[in-house]
């Protein structure tokens, strides 16, 4: 075929092939794969409390790492001049300032380059033709999300160099994962539809996905208010002994900071996944045993699967006060989310 | 003996949930410390309590020879707190074998049940009152010196052989309710994975006995480490080695701990099987789902548990442990009538003649050709 009959043809139909949505799919999956792991690595660097030790933004140059000794002493100098470095790590040498510096120079990185994987290809997607033209906006719209939550974390980073802080504020924390969750829904949604471009017109279903629609918004919130927990790092307060943090309302609830006071923060992620699990579990039972379709069905077991394991972590990682066990917590939370989606987005063309 | 008798199977059921009653009973005896409490053991005339000073005078003296006692006076008043419980317990052995007697002699004398199933259930009698004779004899360990709660020896099996019990009494009672099983075509590869199941189930709550008979939920109050080490240091602390898996807290714990895992992956995986298999009757797929929920229940309990250091959240543990067992022989049942997916049955260009007898076979006309 000619290049000349191709330009006369309408762009659309020559771009939603079969091959070139799977290879956009595939992409867009890649992505969001990338967005997981980050949210691991981000996860990681708070656990580290590394966040604050690189103190500039340079979104570009800041790519590279000190490359000479004198590079590195003058960024520990930086370093040195801000509260958490007086206040938590008196006497730290310069092989400690490393080791809090690599976490948090990995997950700018990988920030950077999730946004070159995301932006090569679509250039070349749009230039080739191989992408549905009505998704080029939106893809684009997608990229400066992303450029944007680049500076969301820096705007978060920049709460922790406040007096006296020695971490970032939670609020602004929870922005930034908030926010990087709605980037995360929307490129795993374009995926799916990208892959399954046809809903499927499942009759009787439509209750079904009702149940789904409530059990993710109920995961949304507990995973919102999950946020809080990791900010202010409140399971440190965990302890069984006095009733800390075993389920209860502290006293005083709800009239203490809803997200200020740890205790609060705790029971409120503690009693919102509680409720969570059981819309997801019933999902899960009203899904099989209402003979759902097997690609409903699968979808079903796998919210019940992850919602047990979340659960598991969760208690986990409260009893154990292992913030490694946090991270996997926070992980899998991305997980159940996916899950939940995937089911949302097989039932979408659910009817009566 | 007509089939799917429901009344002979509702009685079976009762039986079954009798003897779920006396692991409660006798559980909740063991939590509160009542286990030697009642050193007298009259099968028959026991079922009367001491009904004057003279009698709780004798019952209480008994007890005083026990090595628990002479460790931790109690006085008559704290002895009979402690006597009811058990007593109770006990009388429900006798009720269960009240139960299970008189109406067996009744359907077998009008041959409402065949000869076979009546000696079966006799057979499970027996079991039963081998049962009471093995539980006697562990609450006179209470006689030997320094022996102050039931030896995890005599305990374990004590648990587990009550669990073979309910197993039969329930599979029994199934297997009348519903004689005929249901055709699941393909789904014969589920059943290994239920086999092991219930295998890992009792293999757990062997060691779960043991946890209790220990009193090892007090250490090790930590999940998942056990003291911050993935092994405890004094896993093998005891000689000779096998001891250890008998009376060593850390070891007993760490064996439940590594079990209560593997059994709850392999259960899940089972579950996750048979809820996609397809076909799969109703009945069959609410039996995976049922087996799914509990033994989620039950792993979440078992951290709590032992998280909290709780010795009466071990006891709803252990009892939600006999309701998955339940689930599990259930699941099992179910899949009875499984049977290996049928083979699709491929020919080759070279196999013409092959294929004109498969034909001739599925329309029943091989016996008009011959052998060619």
């Amino acid at each position: 075929m000619s290049q000349a009959v191709l330009a006369a043809q309408p762009r659309h139909t020559h771009a939603a092939t079969p091959e070139n949505r799977r290879l956009v799919a595939l992409w867009l999956f890649a992505v969001c794969f990338m967005i997981w792991v980050m949210v691991g690595i981000g996860g990681f660097t708070r656990e580290t409390g590394s966040g604050l030790s690189i103190m500039n933004w340079d979104p570009i140059v800041g790519a590279l790492p000190p490359l000479s000794t004198a590079a590195w002493n003058k960024l520990f100098a930086l370093y040195q001049t801000i509260p958490q470095a007086q206040i938590l790590h008196q006497g730290m040498d310069l092989a400690g300032f490393k080791q809090l510096f690599w976490p948090e120079y990995i997950h700018r990185l990988w920030g950077r380059l999730i946004g070159l994987v995301f932006f090569l290809p679509l250039i070349g997607f749009i230039v080739t033709r191989r992408i549905e033209a009505r998704l080029i906006p939106w893809l684009i719209l997608l990229f400066i999300m992303g450029g944007l939550q680049g500076a969301i974390g820096w705007f978060m980073v920049a709460s922790g160099f406040d007096p006296n802080s020695i971490a970032v504020q939670p609020w602004r924390l929870s922005l930034h994962f908030s926010f990087a969750m709605l980037l995360y829904v929307s490129v795993l949604w374009t995926a799916l539809t990208v892959s399954a471009p046809q809903a499927v017109p499942y009759a009787g279903l439509a209750w079904l996905r009702r149940w789904a629609v409530a059990a993710t918004v109920l995961l949304a919130i507990t995973m919102f208010a999950g946020t809080f927990v990791s900010g202010t790092q409140a399971i440190k307060i965990f302890d069984p002994a006095h009733g800390v943090g075993v389920g209860m309302p502290p006293p005083g609830w709800p009239d203490l900071g809803f997200f200020t006071d740890k205790a609060t923060i705790l029971f409120n992620h503690q009693a919102l996944g509680f409720f969570t699990a059981l819309a997801i579990l019933a999902t899960t039972v009203l899904a099989i045993r209402g003979n759902a379709p097997a690609p409903v069905r699968d979808a079903g077991l796998a919210i019940g699967g992850l919602v047990i394991l979340q659960f598991t972590l969760g208690v986990t990682a409260l009893v154990s006060k292992l913030l490694d066990i946090g991270v996997a917590h926070q992980m899998n939370a991305v997980l159940l989310l996916t899950a939940c989606l995937v089911l949302l987005h097989r039932l979408r063309g659910a009817k009566g | 003996m007509k089939p799917g008798d429901r009344l002979v199977s509702n009685w079976l059921f009762l039986l079954t949930f009798m003897v779920f009653g006396m692991v409660a009973g006798g559980g909740h005896a063991r939590t509160i410390g009542a286990s030697f409490i009642m050193q007298d053991w009259a099968p028959i005339t026991g079922f009367i309590p001491p009904l004057n000073a003279q009698g709780w005078a004798r019952m209480f003296g008994l007890f005083q020879q026990t090595a628990q006692y002479q460790a931790h006076p109690i006085s008559l008043i704290q002895f009979k707190a402690l006597f009811w419980p058990m007593f109770l317990d006990r009388c429900w052995g006798r009720l269960m074998a009240l139960v299970l007697l008189l109406p067996l002699a009744l359907f077998w004398s009008r041959r409402r049940i065949s000869h076979r199933l009546a000696l079966w259930i006799l057979a499970i009698f027996a079991a039963g009152g081998a049962q009471a004779l093995f539980g006697w004899y562990l609450v006179r360990t209470g006689l030997q010196p320094g022996v102050l709660a039931p030896p995890p020896a005599w305990a374990a099996p004590h648990f587990i052989a009550a669990m073979f019990i309910f197993g039969a009494l329930l599979w029994t009672a199934l297997a009348i309710r519903t004689p005929e099983p249901a055709r699941i075509e393909g789904a014969a590869v589920l059943k290994p994975w239920a086999n092991a199941s219930i295998a890992l189930i009792l293999a757990t709550m062997s060691f779960g006995a043991l946890v209790t008979a220990t009193n090892a939920v007090t250490v090790y109050n930590s999940f998942p480490l056990m003291d911050g080490n993935l092994v405890p240091p004094s896993l093998l602390s005891m000689h000779p080695g096998w001891v250890n898996f008998l009376n060593n807290q850390a070891t007993v714990q760490f064996c439940h701990r590594i079990l209560a895992t593997l059994t709850a992956l392999t259960v899940l995986t089972t579950a996750v099987l048979g809820l996609r298999a397809e076909p799969m009757p109703p009945a069959a797929r609410d039996a995976f789902l049922l087996l799914a929920g509990l033994v989620a229940l039950q792993y979440l309990l078992g951290m709590v548990t032992i998280v909290l250091g709780s010795a009466n959240l071990g006891f709803f543990h252990e009892l939600n442990a006999v309701l998955l067992l339940a689930a599990a022989i259930n699941t099992r049942f179910h899949l009875r009538g499984a049977s290996p997916r049928r083979r699709v049955r491929k020919t080759f260009f070279f196999e013409k003649k092959n294929q004109k007898t498969f034909i001739n076979l599925a329309n029943g006309q091989l016996h008009q050709h011959g052998p060619e």
